[in-house]
């Protein structure tokens, strides 16, 4: 298994004004390992930017432990010598080029001219800005923007990237492009921290989620064991009227079909041969697998009768 | 390093602002009013000189209130700082590229004053040529007074107080003029506003000297140094506090 990158460990944050006390974390535990496209999921106000804010020291927790790269305390000079964060709009200087700004970044990381060039280059070449780096910045589209301002995060190749809900304000295509590139970050080893409330995005994108509710993390894991939870198998299948007998557990569908919910890949097999012995034939195998709104909704309890 | 990136960063986006040709414009106006009066060739260059220093003496208080404040209202300060580099050096990169910025002006003023003199037959001396150079220092300690202020008091009232200590001799005999004629409490009160302003000036202002005074004074190399060098730490400590004053506040 991959070494964690971020530890949460029962971290509350609290707020306090002389009015009122506002709980944004709330013993909030998960952990983001290398590699990971990482998902921060939750509604408004849920604590996700916090949680956000708090690895990234810009402030600080109340409770529990937040590791950040083996860390407990690192400082924001160090912390983002290893990691990049792109906030919900990324901040570019108008009046400068892309490539003008990707140099001075690309300075103020640390590295040298001649090495900034060539890694300018890479980065416009995986952004696909290669041919407006030398236009000013403010004749751009959003998604352009967007694009620089992942570019620049990436350029000192950090160990994760934060990013702060990267597609929204969007529009489809925009969207694509930035998915595109985040995917592509994610095939060169970089490990990617999402925080979003657009789900179809982070589905498409992320290996492990988090879920949190009022402060709290109400689900944590691999993505793909999170949807496939409770997943059933419909088969439809045609017999011959004398075997019938045989499924008395079957459902009559249309088109003289019968169907049957089994609950995983074993149990599809066994009913395969049972189907065959009997002189039947499978029409369909479909699962019914959740997708990650609904799996969103029944967690934090507004949908599926949960 | 990071210092410089930011200082040349600085100063390129100061290349591009409109600000530098409206600065240009006045170095025309200002030489084309030397060429069209052609008599006292010598209190023409000095007028031409003392409008010059004032002129990049209020470009340093803007560009002082401004470096920081601009960069924190679009949001570009926080995204440079999403970068390995501390506020400090930001702030002190600033402050540099101001100064390059407020260098280039001074080489502009001197070149096209000197120019516009010798037309006028004005004499002109390697020592009063540079008399706009010799003010950068100066002009140094005001952009640092002026960003540090602007990071605790609204812009008005930063711009306020910079032009109270525009030019500390001249602010405080005026109203210790105007406090003669007034009754005692109002003269005490008034009293008090010019002590206020002595402290707020930077004391380099000392060294803030009209071009005649510059001509006739025959300043130390060594008094000189020790300007220098003063400017330079004003500057640090003015980057220190405005830094510790921007941390204790959202970015």
């Amino acid at each position: 298994m991959n070494e964690p990158v971020v530890e949460f460990h029962n971290v509350s944050k609290i707020f306090r004004t002389r009015r009122k006390t506002v709980t944004a974390l709330n013993e909030a535990s998960f952990t983001v390992r290398k590699g990971d496209v990482f998902g921060l999921l939750g509604a408004n106000g849920a604590g996700k930017t916090t949680a956000m804010r708090c690895i990234l020291g810009l402030t600080r927790i109340s409770g529990g432990e937040l590791l950040v790269l083996g860390r407990d305390s690192l400082d924001r000079r160090r912390l983002f010598s290893h990691a990049a964060y792109l906030p919900e709009e990324p901040q570019l200087f108008a009046g400068a080029t892309g490539r003008e700004h990707l140099l001075y970044f690309a300075r103020l990381c640390g590295i040298d001219r001649s090495h900034a060039r060539h890694r300018i280059e890479e980065v416009l070449v995986v952004s696909g800005l290669t041919e407006s780096a030398d236009r000013p910045i403010s004749g751009y589209s959003k998604g352009m923007k967007q694009r620089l301002g992942i570019a620049a995060a990436v350029l000192h190749e950090p160990d994760i990237v934060f990013l702060d809900e990267p597609t929204r304000g969007l529009d489809p295509i925009g969207r694509r492009e930035v998915r595109d590139l985040l995917a592509r970050l994610s095939e060169q080893g970089a490990t990617l921290f999402l925080n979003s409330h657009l789900l179809g995005e982070v589905e498409r994108l992320c290996n492990r989620v988090a879920i949190l509710v009022d402060g709290k993390v109400k689900a944590e894991g691999a993505l793909a064991d999170m949807l496939s939870e409770g997943e059933r198998i419909v088969v439809r299948f045609a017999l011959p009227d004398p075997a019938k007998a045989q499924f008395p557990e079957a459902q009559r569908a249309e088109g003289g079909l019968y169907t049957i919910t089994v609950a995983d890949t074993a149990a599809l097999a066994e009913l395969t041969a049972r189907i065959a012995s009997a002189g039947g034939r499978v029409i369909a195998a479909q699962s019914d697998r959740l997708e990650l709104e609904d799996f969103f909704l029944r967690v934090v309890g507004k949908g599926g009768g949960a | 390093m990071k210092i410089l990136a930011v200082a040349r960063f600085t100063m390129l986006r100061l290349r591009r602002s409109r600000y530098l040709y409206a600065t240009f414009l006045l170095i025309l106006l200002v030489v084309g009013s030397m060429l069209l009066v052609d008599q006292m060739p010598e209190s023409t260059l000095s007028m031409a000189h003392n409008l010059s220093r004032m002129i990049i003496w209020l470009a340093a208080i803007w560009l002082g209130i401004n470096l920081v404040q601009a960069d924190r209202a679009d949001g570009t300060l926080r995204s440079t700082l999403t970068r390995p580099i501390s506020l400090v050096e930001v702030l002190a990169g600033k402050l540099l590229g101001g100064l390059a910025y407020l260098t280039l002006l001074s080489i502009v003023f001197t070149l096209a004053i000197a120019l516009a003199g010798r037309h006028i037959n004005a004499n002109i001396t390697w020592n009063t040529a540079l008399y706009q150079i010799h003010l950068l220092p100066v002009h140094l300690t005001v952009m640092a007074l002026a960003m540090l202020l602007a990071q605790v008091l609204p812009r008005f009232a930063s711009g306020f107080i910079m032009l109270l200590a525009w030019d500390h001799a001249y602010s405080t005999a005026s109203v210790a003029k105007v406090s003669t004629h007034l009754p005692l409490w109002m003269a005490d009160v008034v009293g008090a506003l010019a002590r206020v302003i002595y402290m707020i000036c930077p004391p380099t202002s000392t060294f803030y000297l009209s071009y005649s005074d510059f001509a006739r004074l025959d300043l130390p190399a060594v008094t000189y140094l020790l300007l220098l060098a003063y400017a330079a730490h004003y500057a640090i400590a003015c980057c220190l506090l405005a830094a510790w004053a921007l941390n204790r506040q959202e970015l």
